[in-house]
C-alpha cells in the first residue's frame, strides 16, 4: 500500500486505520467560484505561485526580446527611448520580483509538506493572503505597463532619479513603490510560514540531520528573506514618501543622501540573488540524487555551505556600487567578502561532481538541465569573483559585462535548476511526464541561445557599452556583436517556447506517471501523482535521511521518536484538518496542529492592503482607509467562529 | 524495476561527444574573448586603465583555468559514472567527501586568498597621494550634458574635456540633478557624480588622441546620448587651447553676427546659455557656448559639429534628442542664419 | 512495534491546543516581531547614517528635542507593558477581573502615550518636509506610534474576547500572542527613544 511507503512496513500500523472518507471530506475544496477564492490548500496555492511565476517569466521575456530587437543595430527606432526605459525597468522588476522569488516560494509551498510528511503548510491562510497580494501587485505593474505609465527608473530605482518627481514625472515610479511594497509583504509572510513549517511540522523522527537538502535550502532562503526584505520595504516606502509626501530622505539639497538609497536597496539586493540561488541549489541536490541514483556526497558540508551563503551574502552589498566614491577601507572589506562567498558555491559544485562520479547518471531531461546549471553557473561565478577586484569593477560596472555576469549566474544558477525541478516534479503535480524529446530540444536551445546572447556581452562591456541605453552610435562599432546577441536571444526564446508547448501538450497527452517515475528518495514519491488532498493517508514517520531508499530498520531500538509517533497516531481526528506538530531539532511528536479550511478572509485582507497601497497613487487617505479595512478583515480572520477550534 | 532502471538499458548513445562539444564550445568562446582587441578597456592609453588591464588578464586566465578544471572534472565524473558497473563502496564515499572538502573548499580557499591579496594590493595601488599642483578640472553632470570648468584658467566649456598628455589631472565630479557616472574606458575606471558630494578622479593620458567618454549611470531619457570626448594634447598644444578658451568671445564683427546676437537674446537663448564677454547668464542649466565652433561635436558627442548639424539641432533639439532639456524654438531661416553667424559656425 | 503494543511504552499525548513555543501561531508572532525589529534597525540605521552625513544635526533652525515629555511618555508606555503583564498573569490563572482590569489599564496608558505624542509633536515647528531630519524623526515616530495605535485596536478586540469569557487556562492563545506583541511595542520604543532624543545631543 503506497501510503505506508515511508520506510515503514504496513503491518507496523497493526489494525489502526485512518478514516479515509472523513479525510477526503475535511480536505475537500469547495466547488465553483467560491472554491477559487477561498482555497487554502498548500498544493493549490503553491501551484498558483508557480504558474503565475511562469506567466510573468513569459511577459518579462517578451520585454527582453523587444529590447534586444531595438539594440540589434545602431540607431534603430523600433522602440522609443521612453518605452525602452519602461521595458528595462519592467524586465528587471518582473524577473526578480514577479518570477524568481515567487516561483521558488511556490516550489517550497508545494513540496515542503510532501517532503516533510505534513498535510499542509503551517499557516495556509497566510499562504493564500501572500498569493493574492502577489497577484494584485503583478497585475498592477502590468496594467501600468499596458497603460504606458510603467516604472521608468530601473528595477533598482536609484535615487534621486526615482525619488524626485521633477526627474520622473510619470506615475510609473509610484506604481513601482506600491507594487514592490506589496510584493515584499507577500514574500515576508511566505518566509515566516516556511520557517515555521520546516521547524515545527516535520514527521516524527525527521531530525534536522535527516531533513532533505531542499528543506535546508528553503529554511535558509526564508530566514534571508526575513532579514533582507525589510530593507527594500524601507527603500520603496521612502521613495514613495519623497515623491508623494515631500520628505527629503534622498534629497541632497535638504540633508538627504542618494547614497543612502543605494545602501538600503542593495543591502536587500545582494541577499536577493542568494534568496534566488539558495533554493535552486536545494532543487539541484534533490534532482541530482534521483537522477544519479545515490545520496548526495557531503550532506553536512552542503547544508553548512547553504547557511554560510545565507550569512555571508549580507556582507557584500556595497560591491554593487564600488564606483560611487567610497573610502578604500570600506571597498576592501566588501571585496574580501565578495571573494570569499565563492567558497560555499564551490562546495556545492564539487558535491555535484563527486555525487555524479560515484553515481549512475540517467541522461534524461532533468539531468541535462543540471549539467546546464554547472556549465553556465561556473562562468557566471568566476566573472563574479573577477568583479570583486575593485579597480576592474570600476571599469566594467554599469556596462554590459555586468549584464552578462548577472544573466550567467541567474539563468545558470536559477533557471536551469528550476527547469530540472520542473521536469522532475511535473509528474507529481500533474500525473503525467513531460515529453523527453521536447525537453532535449528545450535544453539545447536554451544552452546555445543563452551563451550566444550573453557571452558576447562580456566583450560589449569591455568595449564601453553601458547598460540601460536605448541605442548607440554607428561609429562606435558595437553593431555586429549586438546583432549576434539579439540572434541568440531569439534562440533562447525559442527554447522557452518549446517548454510551454511541452507543458500544454503533456497536460493532455503526456505519458502517465506512476507514483514514483524517477525512483526518488524522499516522501513525496510515496504518494500518488497527484497526491490526494490530504496528502498522506497514514501520517508518516521517518527513520532515515532517505525514507524511500533505505529499508526499514530491524527492530533494534524501537522507542525512537518515529515509534512514539506511530503510537500517537490514533489521536488524530480525521474529521478536521490536522497534521504533526513536532520539536525543532529531534522531531519528537508533541502536538496536533489544527489547520484552517477554505475561507474568504485572506482574499479580503489582501484586497484591503491593496487599497491602502494602490490608493496611495491617488491620495494618502487610502492608507487609513485601507488600514481600517485590514483591521476588520483581521477580526474576521481570527475571530473564533467555531468554538471547538477556538484557541 | 522502475522506469529509470528500465530506461537505463535503452539509453541514447554518446554523452561523450556531448560533453566534448560543450567543452569545445566554451573553450573556443574563451579564445575569442582573449583575441578581441577592440575592447577599449583592454586598450589602455593611460596608467590607470593600464594597471586595470593588467589586473584583468591575471584574473581572466585564473578564471578560465578554474572553469576548465571544473568542467573537465565534471566531464570525467559523467563519463566514468557511465562506465562503472559495480556498486560504490564506503571507501569511495569517503574519497568523494574528501573531494568535496578539498576541491570545493580548501583549494578554492587557497586560490581565493591569493586572489584577495592580489585585489587588495591592486586597490591600494590607486591610493597614492595626489599631486597638489596637478591641473584641476571641475565637472558637473547635468541631464544630459557635461559642464566642464577649468578653475585654474578661469573658463568653462561643455562636453569636450582637453587634458595635457603625460600629466595626472584631478577631475572633481559633482552633479546638478541625478547620479551620473564619468567613464573613459581607455584612461581609467569610472566614478560617479552624486548630488550633494564631490568625488575626485585622477586620470592621465599617455598619448595624444581623442578618447570616448560616456555617462555610465542611468540618468533618464537621454542617458544613451550623454557622451563626451577626452582630447589629450601635447602640453604646448594644450596650453594654446586653454589660452584661447580663456579669452572672452569676440564681439560680433559683422552685421549678420550682430543680428544673431539680437536673435540670441530675443529668443531667450541667453537666459540659459552664456557666451562669455557678450551675453552672460547666471543660470547653469545649459552648456556654455563660448568658442562653440572650437568643439568637434554637439549635444554631448552625439552629432559632429558641422554648420548643418548645428542648424538642425537649434531648430529642433527634441528631434535629435527627445527628452533633453532644450526646447525646440521656431524661427525663420534668416534668424537661424544670423544665430549661426553669431555662434561662429563654419561653412 | 505496532500501534497495538502501545500499552507497555510511553505514548506522547498530542495536544491540539498549545501555547508558547509548542504553538505554530506563537512562532508566527515571533516571526512578525523579528521582521519589525529588522525594520526598526533599518530606520535607526538610516537616522544615524544621515546624522553622520550632515554636519549639523539637527540642522540650523531646529532645536534638539526637549526631554521632559518623552521621558514621561516612556514611563507611560513601560507602565502599560507592566499592566499587560499583570493582565496576562490573570489570564494564566483564570482571574477574570485581573485580566480585564489589567488590559483596560494597559489600553488607557497606550492611548495616553499617543495623546502625549500628539501634544509633543504639536509643539514642534517643523515637519517631515522640513529637512531630512524632519523626515527621519517623523518616520520613526509615525512608524512606532502607528504600531501603538494598531496594538490598541487589536487590544480592544482581545479585551472584548476576554470580557465574553472566551479564555481559559489552556485556551488563551490570543492573550499570549497579544501580550508578546505588546511587550515588543513597549521594548522597541527604548532604542527608538535613544535614537530620537539622545542621539541629537551626542
Amino acid at each position: 500500500m503506497n501510503e505506508t511507503r515511508s520506510g515503514l512496513p504496513a503491518e507496523d500500523y497493526g489494525d489502526f486505520r485512518p478514516n479515509q472518507d472523513a479525510l477526503r471530506k475535511a480536505w475537500d475544496r469547495p466547488p465553483g467560484l467560491a472554491g477559487v477564492f477561498m482555497v487554502v490548500n498548500h498544493r493549490t496555492v503553491g501551484a498558483r505561485f508557480i504558474v503565475t511565476g511562469l506567466v510573468f517569466l513569459v511577459l518579462g521575456g517578451i520585454q527582453a526580446l523587444m529590447m534586444r530587437t531595438q539594440l540589434a543595430q545602431p540607431e534603430l527606432d523600433i522602440v522609443s527611448n521612453e518605452l525602452f526605459q519602461q521595458l528595462f525597468s519592467m524586465h528587471g522588476t518582473t524577473m526578480m520580483f514577479l518570477f524568481a522569488v515567487p516561483i521558488f516560494e511556490g516550489v517550497a509551498m508545494y513540496l515542503l509538506p510532501l517532503m516533510l510528511g505534513a498535510r499542509d503548510m503551517s499557516m495556509p491562510r497566510l499562504s493564500a493572503f501572500g498569493y493574492w497580494l502577489y497577484l494584485i501587485a503583478g497585475v498592477t505593474l502590468f496594467a501600468s505597463f499596458f497603460l504606458g505609465v510603467a516604472p521608468d527608473a530601473g528595477w533598482f530605482a536609484h535615487a534621486p532619479l526615482s525619488s524626485d518627481t521633477r526627474f520622473t514625472p510619470s506615475m510609473g515610479m509610484d506604481v513601482w513603490a506600491t507594487a514592490i511594497s506589496l510584493l515584499e509583504i507577500s514574500a515576508l509572510t511566505a518566509a515566516v510560514e516556511i520557517v515555521v513549517t520546516i521547524l515545527k511540522m516535520r514527521a516524527p523522527g525527521m531530525t534536522l540531520s535527516r531533513m532533505p537538502v531542499l528543506a535546508w535550502a528553503m529554511l535558509v532562503m526564508a530566514m534571508m528573506i526575513i532579514v533582507a526584505m525589510p530593507a527594500v520595504l524601507l527603500a520603496s516606502v521612502t521613495i514613495a514618501m519623497d515623491r508623494i509626501a515631500g520628505t527629503h530622505f534622498f534629497n541632497s539639497a535638504m540633508g538627504g543622501d542618494p547614497v543612502l538609497y543605494k545602501h538600503l536597496f542593495w543591502f536587500f539586493g545582494h541577499p536577493e540573488v542568494y534568496i534566488i540561488f539558495v533554493p535552486a541549489l536545494g532543487v539541484v541536490a534533490m534532482v541530482l540524487m534521483a537522477l544519479v541514483r545515490r545520496p548526495i556526497i557531503g550532506y553536512t558540508v552542503v547544508n553548512m555551505a547553504l547557511v554560510a551563503m545565507g550569512v555571508l551574502s549580507f556582507g557584500l552589498w556595497a560591491h554593487h556600487f564600488f564606483a560611487v566614491g567610497m573610502p578604500s577601507i570600506a571597498m576592501s572589506f566588501f571585496a574580501v567578502a565578495s571573494v570569499m562567498v565563492a567558497i560555499p558555491s564551490g562546495i556545492h559544485i564539487f558535491s555535484f561532481i563527486a555525487t555524479t562520479w560515484l553515481g549512475k547518471p540517467v541522461f534524461r531531461a532533468p539531468f541535462l538541465f543540471l549539467l546546464g546549471f554547472v556549465l553556465v553557473f561556473i562562468a557566471g561565478g568566476v566573472t563574479g569573483v573577477m568583479l570583486a577586484a575593485v579597480p576592474l569593477n570600476w571599469q566594467v560596472h554599469d556596462s554590459y559585462f555586468i549584464v552578462a555576469h548577472l544573466h550567467y549566474v541567474l539563468i545558470g544558477g536559477a533557471v536551469f535548476p528550476l527547469f530540472a525541478g520542473i521536469y522532475y516534479w511535473f509528474p507529481k503535480l500533474t500525473g503525467r511526464m513531460l515529453n523527453e524529446r521536447l525537453g532535449r530540444w528545450q535544453f539545447w536551445l536554451m544552452l546555445i541561445g543563452m551563451n550566444v546572447t550573453f557571452f558576447i556581452q562580456h566583450h560589449l562591456g569591455l568595449m564601453g557599452m553601458t547598460r540601460r541605453i536605448h541605442t548607440y552610435a554607428a561609429d562606435l562599432g558595437w553593431g555586429p556583436l549586438n546583432m549576434i546577441s539579439t540572434a541568440g536571444s531569439y534562440i533562447l526564446a525559442l527554447g522557452f517556447a518549446v517548454f510551454f508547448w511541452n507543458v500544454f501538450r503533456s497536460l493532455r497527452v503526456g505519458e502517465r506517471a506512476g507514483d514514483d517515475p524517477w525512483g526518488g528518495p524522499t516522501l513525496e514519491w510515496s504518494l500518488s501523482s497527484p497526491p490526494p488532498n490530504y496528502n498522506f493517508l497514514y501520517m508518516p514517520v521517518v527513520r532515515s535521511r532517505y525514507p524511500l531508499w533505505e529499508p526499514p530498520q530491524a527492530p533494534a531500538d524501537r522507542d525512537t521518536a518515529a515509534d512514539r509517533g506511530i503510537r500517537a497516531l490514533p489521536q488524530f481526528n480525521d474529521e478536521r484538518r490536522e497534521t504533526w506538530g513536532t520539536t525543532i531539532i529531534t522531531a519528537e511528536p508533541e502536538s496536533r496542529v489544527i489547520l484552517p479550511g477554505p475561507t474568504i478572509w485572506p482574499l479580503l485582507a489582501a484586497l484591503s492592503v491593496a487599497v491602502a497601497f494602490i490608493g496611495m497613487l491617488w491620495t494618502l487617505w487610502s492608507v487609513p482607509v485601507g488600514a481600517l479595512l485590514f483591521y476588520f478583515s483581521m477580526i474576521g480572520w481570527h475571530w473564533p467562529f467555531n468554538k471547538e477550534l477556538a484557541t | 524495476m522502475n522506469e529509470i532502471q528500465r530506461n537505463h538499458t535503452h539509453r541514447r548513445k554518446g554523452p561523450d561527444w556531448r560533453l566534448a562539444s560543450r567543452l569545445g564550445a566554451v573553450g573556443s568562446l574563451a579564445i575569442l574573448l582573449a583575441s578581441c582587441r577592440s575592447n577599449l578597456a583592454l586598450d589602455p592609453m593611460g596608467p590607470g586603465a593600464a594597471t586595470i588591464a593588467g589586473h584583468w588578464w591575471v584574473l581572466y586566465w585564473t578564471a578560465l583555468a578554474v572553469c576548465i578544471i571544473v568542467l573537465v572534472l565534471l566531464a570525467v565524473a559523467v563519463l566514468r559514472a557511465r562506465r562503472r558497473s559495480i556498486e560504490p563502496d564506503s571507501g569511495s564515499e569517503r574519497r568523494g567527501q574528501s573531494l568535496v572538502i578539498f576541491g570545493g573548499g580548501i583549494v578554492p580557499l587557497v586560490i581565493l586568498l591569493g586572489t584577495t591579496v592580489f585585489i587588495l594590493v591592486g586597490l591600494a595601488s590607486f591610493d597614492d597621494p595626489v599631486d597638489e599642483d596637478a591641473l584641476r578640472i571641475r565637472i558637473t553632470g547635468h541631464m544630459f550634458w557635461w559642464q566642464i570648468e577649468y578653475p585654474d584658467h578661469g573658463f568653462e566649456t561643455a562636453n569636450e574635456l582637453h587634458i595635457p598628455v603625460g600629466e595626472p589631472v584631478r577631475i572633481q565630479l559633482e552633479s546638478a540633478d541625478v547620479i551620473h557616472s564619468f567613464w573613459v574606458p581607455q584612461l581609467h575606471g569610472k566614478l560617479e557624480l552624486v548630488p550633494g558630494r564631490t568625488n575626485e578622479l585622477v586620470i592621465q593620458a599617455d598619448a595624444p588622441g581623442s578618447y570616448l567618454g560616456v555617462c555610465a549611470e542611468f540618468c533618464g531619457l537621454q542617458h544613451a546620448n550623454m557622451r563626451f570626448s577626452v582630447i589629450a594634447q601635447m602640453p604646448d598644444d594644450f596650453d594654446g587651447w586653454a589660452e584661447a578658451q580663456a579669452e572672452d568671445a569676440s564681439p560680433p564683427d559683422t552685421a549678420l553676427a550682430s543680428e544673431g546676437q539680437e536673435v540670441f537674446q530675443r529668443l531667450i537663448c541667453s537666459n540659459c546659455h552664456t557666451v562669455r564677454g557678450v551675453s552672460e547668464t547666471a543660470s547653469t542649466v545649459a552648456p556654455d557656448l563660448t568658442h562653440l565652433s572650437s568643439r568637434s561635436t554637439l549635444a554631448a558627442r552625439t552629432i559632429p559639429n558641422t554648420r548643418s548639424n548645428l542648424a538642425s539641432w537649434i531648430m529642433d533639439p527634441q528631434l535629435a534628442k527627445p527628452g533633453s532639456n532644450m526646447p525646440s524654438t521656431p524661427m525663420s531661416g534668416r534668424e537661424l542664419d544670423a544665430l549661426l553667424e553669431f555662434l561662429g559656425a563654419g561653412q | 512495534m505496532s500501534v497495538q503494543q502501545a500499552g507497555s511504552l510511553p505514548t506522547p499525548h498530542l495536544k491540539s491546543h498549545t501555547l508558547g513555543p509548542k504553538n505554530i501561531i506563537w512562532w508566527g508572532m515571533i516571526g512578525l516581531i523579528t521582521i519589525e525589529t529588522v525594520v526598526v534597525a533599518g530606520l535607526i540605521g538610516m537616522y544615524l547614517y544621515l546624522k553622520m552625513y550632515n554636519p549639523a544635526w539637527p540642522p540650523d533652525g531646529i532645536e534638539p528635542p526637549g526631554l521632559t515629555l518623552p521621558i514621561i511618555n516612556t514611563a507611560v508606555l513601560l507602565a502599560s507593558g507592566v499592566a499587560m503583564r499583570v493582565a496576562d498573569q490573570g489570564g494564566k490563572n483564570e482571574k477574570r477581573s485581573q485580566l480585564l482590569i489589567g488590559q483596560g489599564v494597559a489600553l488607557l496608558l497606550a492611548v495616553t502615550f499617543l495623546v502625549i505624542k500628539v501634544i509633543e509633536y504639536g509643539g514642534y515647528d517643523y515637519d517631515w518636509t522640513t529637512h531630512a531630519y524632519g523626515s527621519m524623526t517623523y518616520a520613526l515616530t509615525i512608524f512606532h506610534s502607528g504600531h501603538v495605535l494598531s496594538v490598541v485596536l487589536k487590544g480592544l478586540v482581545v479585551f472584548a474576547m476576554a470580557a465574553r469569557g472566551m479564555f481559559t487556562r489552556e485556551r488563551r492563545l490570543a492573550l499570549e500572542v497579544n501580550g508578546l506583541y505588546w511587550q515588543f511595542i513597549v521594548l522597541i520604543w527604548l532604542p527608538i527613544f535613544a535614537t530620537l532624543y539622545l542621539a541629537p545631543y551626542l
